[in-house]
């Protein structure tokens, strides 16, 4: 590498941020396998972008954020321990996978309820609509004027399958 | 005039407001009624001229906003915070929609546009609804007009007086898909008015036939293709610039652009019941409106700093106005349903349960459930936040431990429903229709189950679950088996398709005689919209093919010295050194790697780190990748050490994902196909000739547009556009 290189080199890293171009890397691996991974991608990193987990910040922050979890992770804590001690360190918005507790398990039973709901509002439309088949009362439904070689073609399906 | 352009930009504001105001007057006044069925021609004449004028002066303004940035008029406010003297005049263009005023007054533009095409398309026909449409598209426009001229006017000036140059905009807007993303996104929103238009319109009319939904169903599958074709070069933007390996996060804005999309295909669907049968012609007004409250809903979300994303725009008081509009719409369009209750319900029956129309009906239950549960867990936080007190972040785990089971259910009936008869299916058809597909599907996933993991692709794999306890295990076995589950509901799907299209063409074979080739290529043209839809599904299934190798994606970290190798599934890269380029807007940082697979070498990747001197602090992470079919080596580079040289990779080998591009076209393709227009002159004569030609290349220039970009932003190199890991200072989407 040529003097004024180095020296360019040299000047960008000292202009850049120190996150991405340390001189010293606090942290050169920050996701080390995928156990961690997996856990980590549940924690906010809080680097400042919105939703940003611990497995893909690369700041200095993120780093020690790491360093503490594994420690953790080294004295056996579970990852829902884990989680509950982050929240309560940092807060309840640094777990990015809600508790299956209180409050929080509306957020997918709630859903739930209305799939149901809409389940059993869709089996009980089938069971009238059904019975008025078997009852005769219908027919008077009216249907859009359809396309003349759409019905034809259903005319050739059903001739070429029988 | 330039130099009061400011002013004049404010002007065409207010006369926007005005001229909607007329246009809907004029509208609605030419209404007709008992008396007078078929209204005021001359009225409804004027009100089609008022609506010409609303686009024209819609137009203006945009042209004056243009105007603006090309001559770097930076007393515009907006102008100085979006553009500087050094962007392409390109780039100024992307500046337009860059930021938020002006990217409502290019949603107002489209949908001015859209209205004008609607009103030149609606000459001669549909008498009755044609006053109320006008009437409803002119609310819309009104709606963006007000929100313009009282909280986000994009020719507002510096009270301080122009600066010398602009602040610049984002770099990460700088790039190809910031030219076509967000417009195909807008396109999609702001063409979903023209059908709840036609709802309103029929609501409010009477005419609750399947008219409107013959007038409207081109339209919502128009809005429905641009909606995929955004949320698609979305994908495309995060996979090529946020530089985090993967092509969708669940973030609100993703959630926001995908809300719609979902009623819209649920919608296209439940519409044929209606359309064949006469049956729920309440539900579709619902999802009609569905659809379009939840544009607006997204936009809410995306401007109204309601919830923090990296895509959202900057904070500002818009957010009430939306909530005023959609109560509005909410209100009107439920008050108008309750009103026609009586004559909304259906009459018709359900002859089996066994029958096309039932798997329709899941499918929008399907559909409406994912719906309810990615829109709860978008505004979760903020709902956390009012209720109980407690902030909450929703990750991407989260999604996607939830959503697959849903997804896949209705990934399921889409291959189901096309096997199934309308009105009934008798055992015979049954086993006819289900054999081979499920077949295919069972020796596919025996294959996969056997043979899977000695090539790298297990059926079953491990998740780490997100709960402890009963429901986190059931959660994690579930998604441990969807490999195999999904690939052989990618093989069934696939084989549904071929079948169809096979069954078809033997059917003209055997009608008419004629030979395989010239069948299948009647069959197609003469039954667009059935065929275009199977090409559709053909394409989501790629979707899905893509989507599925998330399961086998190998992600690895490897801090290198020059000259060091690291292995990354059946990928070496050997690090060669850093490298650095300079240009008049930034310096680049190279960390050039060589590659090789089996011995065989296959080039060199150089994934960067730019710095930018207008934002020295936030250097660009830039991602570079070697795209096969197979798999994406996808390579991000961390921390350079300018003394020791040595490098940090995160490295991605993602499977499969070309197969979700290459799903997009095929969808593309196939919702064309269906859209495209009829062949039929019937009124003879050289102008209808004329018409039928103009309709047909447009057409034909428009579906080749759309193909072509998603797969020109697929191809493009990714050195040269932008992307980062540092915090985001600007907009950054629509």
């Amino acid at each position: 590498m040529n003097i004024g290189y180095a020296a360019t080199l040299a000047l960008s890293v000292a202009l850049s941020s120190p996150v991405a171009f340390a001189t010293e890397p606090t942290e050169t691996i920050a996701v080390q396998n995928e156990v961690e991974r997996a856990l980590f991608k549940t924690l906010s990193s809080m680097c400042g972008r919105p939703r940003e987990s611990l497995a893909e910040c690369p700041g200095d922050r993120a780093a020690t954020l790491r360093a503490e979890v594994r420690e953790q992770m080294a004295r056996g804590a579970t990852d829902d321990e884990i989680r509950a001690a982050y929240a309560k360190k940092y807060g309840s918005g640094a777990v990015m996978v809600p508790s299956n507790e209180g409050a929080d398990q509306a957020l997918w039973i709630a859903p739930l309820v209305v799939a149901v709901a809409g389940g059993v509002l869709l089996a009980t439309v089938i069971r009238r609509l059904r019975r008025r088949a078997g009852n005769h009362v219908h027919q008077t439904a009216t249907s859009a004027p359809r396309d003349k070689y759409d019905e034809r073609l259903e005319r050739e399906l059903e001739e070429a399958d029988s | 005039m330039w130099s009061s352009l400011p002013e004049l930009g404010t002007a065409s504001l207010y006369a926007v407001l005005v001229a909607t105001a007329y246009t809907f007057a004029m509208a609605v006044l030419s209404a007709g009624s008992q008396a007078r069925p078929f209204g005021s021609p001359r009225l409804l004449s004027a009100a089609r001229m008022g609506a010409h004028g609303t686009s024209a002066l819609v137009a203006f303004a945009v042209l004056l906003l243009a105007h603006a940035f090309v001559s770097n008029d930076f007393r515009v406010s907006y102008v100085s915070r979006y553009s500087d003297r050094s962007m392409s005049t390109t780039e100024l263009f992307t500046a337009l929609w860059g930021g938020q005023d002006g990217s409502l007054l290019w949603w107002l533009f489209l949908s001015a546009t859209f209205t004008s095409v609607c009103v030149v398309w609606l000459k001669g026909k549909y008498h009755q609804l044609q006053p109320y449409v006008i009437a409803t598209l002119m609310t819309v426009l009104a709606f963006f007009a007000i929100l313009m001229i009282f909280s986000a006017n994009p020719f507002a000036t510096h009270v301080a007086g122009a600066p010398e140059d602009g602040t610049g905009l984002n770099y990460q807007l700088r790039n190809f898909y910031m030219i076509i993303h967000p417009p195909s996104l807008y396109v999609g929103f702001t063409s979903s008015a023209i059908p709840f238009a036609f709802a309103i319109a029929a609501l409010v009319s009477g005419r609750l036939d399947s008219e409107w939904i013959v007038a409207s169903r081109k339209w919502m599958l128009f809005s429905w293709l641009f909606l995929s074709i955004g949320n698609a070069l979305g994908m495309l933007w995060a996979y090529e610039e946020l530089g985090w390996g993967g092509y969708w996060a669940w973030d609100p804005v993703e959630n926001a652009a995908f809300l719609p999309w979902i009623t819209a295909s649920a919608y296209v669907h439940s519409t044929m019941i209606q359309e064949r049968r006469g049956l729920f012609r309440v539900w579709n007004v619902v999802l009609i409106v569905m659809t379009f409250f939840l544009t607006i809903f997204g936009t809410f979300l995306t401007r109204s700093g309601l919830i923090a994303s990296v895509h959202s725009f900057a904070q500002s008081g818009i957010g009430s106005f939306f909530l005023y509009f959609m109560g509005f719409i909410v209100c009107v369009s439920g008050a108008l349903i309750v009103y026609r209750w009586r004559e909304l319900k259906s009459t018709g029956s359900l002859d089996s349960v066994l029958s096309r129309e039932t798997a329709f009906l899941l499918n929008n239950w399907g559909f409406v459930s994912l719906m309810v549960f990615i829109a709860l867990a978008t505004i979760w936080p903020r709902i956390s936040e009012w209720l109980l007190n407690e902030e909450a972040t929703l990750g991407p785990t989260f999604y996607n431990t939830w959503i697959p089971p849903l997804a896949l259910l209705i990934f399921a009936l889409m291959g189901v429903a096309p096997l199934l008869g309308w009105r009934k299916t008798s055992p015979e058809l049954f086993w006819r229709s289900f054999r081979i597909p499920t077949a295919a599907m069972l020796l596919t996933m025996i294959a996969h189950a056997s043979l899977g993991h000695r090539f790298g692709y297990p059926a079953v794999i491990q998740i780490t679950p997100i709960y402890s306890g009963a429901l986190g295990t059931a959660l994690s076995t579930m998604l441990g088996v969807f490999p195999v589950i999904t690939v052989g509901l990618v093989v069934f799907n696939i084989v549904v398709v071929a079948q169809e299209f096979a069954r078809g063409t033997q059917a003209r074979i055997k009608a008419h005689g004629e030979s395989v080739g010239i069948a299948l290529a009647r069959l197609v043209a003469k039954s667009r919209r059935r065929y275009g839809g199977y090409i559709v599904h053909m394409g989501i299934a790629a979707m899905f093919f893509g989507f599925t190798g998330r399961s086998w994606e190998i992600n690895q970290e490897a801090s290198l010295k020059p000259g060091e190798t690291v292995n990354v599934g059946q990928y070496a890269l050997t690090y060669q050194g850093p490298r650095m380029e300079v240009d008049a807007q930034k310096r680049m940082i190279f960390a050039d790697l060589a590659v090789t697979r089996g011995g065989e070498d296959l080039g060199a990747l150089h994934p960067a780190k730019f710095i930018y001197k207008s934002a020295p602090d936030q250097p660009s992470t830039e991602v570079a990748k070697l795209v096969t079919l197979q798999n994406d080596l996808y390579v991000i580079v961390g921390i350079v050490n300018a003394q020791t040289k040595v490098a940090s990779f995160q490295i991605h080998v993602n499977p499969f994902v070309s197969f979700i591009w290459l799903g997009v076209i095929i969808l593309i393709l196939g919702a064309s196909l269906s859209l495209w227009p009829e062949l039929g002159v019937e009124p003879v004569g050289a102008m209808s000739y004329l018409k039928t030609a103009g309709a047909v290349t447009s057409m034909t220039a428009l579906s080749i547009l759309m193909a072509w970009a998603p797969a020109q932003a697929l191809h493009r190199p990714s050195l040269p556009a932008a992307g980062t890991v540092q915090s985001v200072p600007q907009d950054v989407s629509p």
